[in-house]
């Protein structure tokens, strides 16, 4: 080996850690399909309880979710025939975030909106479901940022958790409208910040 | 006129053999970062040949610093690596001694 410096040999080990990384970076589609589709969802929800008009909420709801999950699906497939050349712990961190809290998200928004059909009980009020989601989101943010080692996303989880509490103690028809905001500025935008920021370290990487 | 990438107090006898060549080295950066990596990814992160990288590969393994699986995906054959404990450790030592060099 060609004697350098113990500092020049550290910064080489950083910079091969750090390409090697780059391998494992999150390209953000999962969160703009998502984003845009639960968005499009609740603001037709609000627009339909705000004018009292029947939007057919129920079947924009069915098709978008339908379509939301055939995208996802077609996604998962895609990523898994590309041929995978290194697993990460990071990578299988991030997925597990996701998984737990989608999962914790569709349950507690599925129970608190069928719950009072479900029993004659006091029922929480389904405009609840957005406060739920909300700090479900957040944990999901602010965990995904530290794995990641993304401080800005990270700090959507604050915006998600500050949200939440607005919804709990402003619990009015306009916490769907609130919501759907939310998804567009919280979820869309970083899906795309996430995506050009992979577009821009793969090309780097291409290119050396 | 003197390197300044020379650094009189650098002792190389403190460091580790196996680990202390660039390509081992390299390696053995690549892989403390992830969990296991095919060869071909290796090979490019590391800018290698395919021969030169597999002598290297194999010096690591007989140290039982990298442990290697071989599986075929389909007709293909895949043989990845990764880092064992020992190679862990020895990689995290190397690192130590590096840094103790520069506080000195």
């Amino acid at each position: 080996m060609s004697q350098q410096s113990p500092d020049a040999e550290l910064q080489y080990i950083r910079k091969i850690i750090a390409d090697s990384r780059t391998a494992f970076v999150e390209d953000g589609k999962p969160y703009i399909i998502w984003g845009l589709i639960v968005a499009v969802g609740m603001g037709i929800t609000y627009v339909s309880a705000y004018t009292q008009r029947d939007l057919y909420t129920g079947f924009v709801w069915m098709g978008l979710v339908l379509f939301g999950w055939a995208t996802i699906i077609w996604y998962i497939i895609k990523k898994r025939r590309a041929p995978k050349r290194a697993t990460s712990f990071m990578d299988r961190i991030q997925g597990a975030i996701w998984g737990a809290c989608g999962g914790a998200l569709g349950l507690g928004v599925l129970l608190i909106v069928s719950y009072p059909h479900a029993a004659d009980l006091p029922s929480i009020h389904p405009i609840y479901a957005c406060f739920v989601s909300s700090l479900i989101l957040g944990i999901a943010y602010f965990l995904s940022g530290i794995a990641n080692d993304l401080n800005w996303l990270r700090n959507i989880g604050f915006a998600w958790w500050a949200g939440a509490v607005v919804m709990y103690v402003w619990p009015t028809i306009h916490v769907l409208g609130i919501y759907a905001a939310m998804l567009l500025l919280f979820q869309v935008v970083p899906g795309i910040i996430l995506l050009r920021r992979y577009r821009r370290i793969v090309g780097t990487v291409q290119e050396a | 006129m003197a390197d300044p990438l020379l650094d009189s107090n650098f002792d190389y006898q403190q460091l580790d053999d196996i680990i202390h060549s660039r390509i081992r080295l390299a390696i053995m950066a690549v892989l403390i970062s992830i969990d296991e990596a095919e060869f071909t990814f290796i090979r490019d992160k590391v800018k290698a040949t395919d021969g030169n990288l597999s002598i290297h590969l194999k010096k690591l393994e007989e140290a039982d610093y990298v442990s290697v699986a071989k599986q075929f995906i389909g007709k293909k054959p895949q043989t990845t690596y990764k880092l064992t404990t020992k190679g862990r450790k020895a990689f995290q030592e190397y690192i130590d001694r590096l840094e103790g060099m520069i506080r000195r």
